[in-house]
């Protein structure tokens, strides 16, 4: 058995250096102007962002507008990753359903004074950071995945230190999954309210909005912050349900 | 120049970092081990200056690790 992860081992790092130096030739350097993808659509995002969809982030305006469509069906794998996990982790449950909330808060051998005091001051200010992260994420770094995670951190140091007796609530793994559900649909209903109102599918310049704001370009910033948002539930929801899973089947003996 | 000096020192850094995770017998340690994975790759990406990964990967370090932590817990912390 060892045998066979040395040469296991060996024989990796001895394909990826050989790789490496054949590929080095073909691959384009980073920021490479004659490489494909920089040769027009790059310059294309560069020139245009900004001025179509007022998020000065270009990674936001790339992923959340102009490649809107790729970042719905990604959201989705999130949701089905929670799903499969819940149908397959699901089926054996160690723990009887009603004895778990008081068996969870004695088992789990997190914790200590230190601990304790230290995640008590860190918590909020994890919540307050995940959603400056959310309305902030056109301008600077993060967006609705960051977010939706630093909320399930928040969450999750609530769950695992058994002095906090769950004083942000517990979920059960269903409603998890059904709030990650919820992300998805914001997502989608998000992609389909433009077409109510004459656009195609998440064409945000159509958004029924209009109202609201002088420019017709404000409405982007609408449109990527209600997707932002969707994605935050769902990542949120995908992740808490695969922690309530994975805690389900565990016993704590110890 | 400096820079891609420093992104190999750092790639040297990841596969020594792997290796350690496959051979060692402690599975806690190993965890604890693939935090500092986490932290060089963050690294790595701020260096090719993709900043929105390295904060996604950041974050995704401390989940997995959380959820590692839950795993070794149902199961022998030793392994054969």
């Amino acid at each position: 058995m060892d045998k066979v992860k040395v040469i296991g081992v060996i024989v990796i790092i001895a394909g990826v250096i050989t790789a490496g130096f054949v590929m080095g030739d073909f691959l384009p350097a980073i920021g490479d102007i004659n490489s494909a993808p920089n040769g027009y659509l790059s310059v294309y995002y560069i020139t245009n962002a900004l001025h179509d969809t007022e998020a000065p982030n270009m990674v936001t305006a790339v992923l959340a507008d102009y490649r809107g469509f790729d970042t719905l069906f990604e959201t989705c794998v999130m949701f089905l990753a929670g799903v499969t996990t819940l149908m397959v982790l699901s089926s054996k449950r160690k723990v009887v359903k009603g004895k778990r909330n008081e068996h969870d808060l004695n088992g789990v051998s997190f914790g200590g004074t230190v601990l304790d005091t230290g995640f008590r001051i860190i918590i909020p200010v994890i919540v307050i950071y995940a959603f400056y992260v959310l309305s902030h994420g056109e301008i600077s770094l993060g967006g609705g995945f960051q977010a939706g995670a630093l909320l399930a951190i928040a969450y999750m140091i609530d769950r695992l230190i058994p002095s906090f007796q769950n004083s942000l609530g517990n979920f059960t793994e269903e409603a998890a999954a059904i709030i990650a559900g919820l992300g998805v649909f914001i997502y989608a209903f998000t992609g389909v309210l433009p077409m109510f109102n004459g656009g195609y599918f998440l064409e945000y310049d159509h958004l029924p909005f209009a109202f609201m704001t002088e420019e017709i370009v404000m409405l982007h910033s609408v449109g990527i912050f209600m997707i932002e948002a969707g994605v935050t539930v769902c990542v949120m929801g995908t992740i808490i349900n695969i922690l309530e899973v994975v805690l389900e089947r565990t016993e704590f003996d110890d | 120049m400096p820079v891609i000096l420093l992104e190999a020192y750092f790639l040297l850094i990841l596969i020594a970092i792997a290796i350690v995770v496959i051979f060692h017998k402690d599975l806690l340690a190993v965890t604890v081990i693939y935090c500092a994975f986490s932290f060089v790759a963050m690294v790595l990406y701020i260096l090719v200056g993709a900043a929105d990964v390295a904060f996604t990967e950041a974050v995704i370090g401390v989940i997995s690790t959380v959820y590692f932590i839950i795993a070794i817990k149902s199961i022998s912390r030793r392994c054969k």
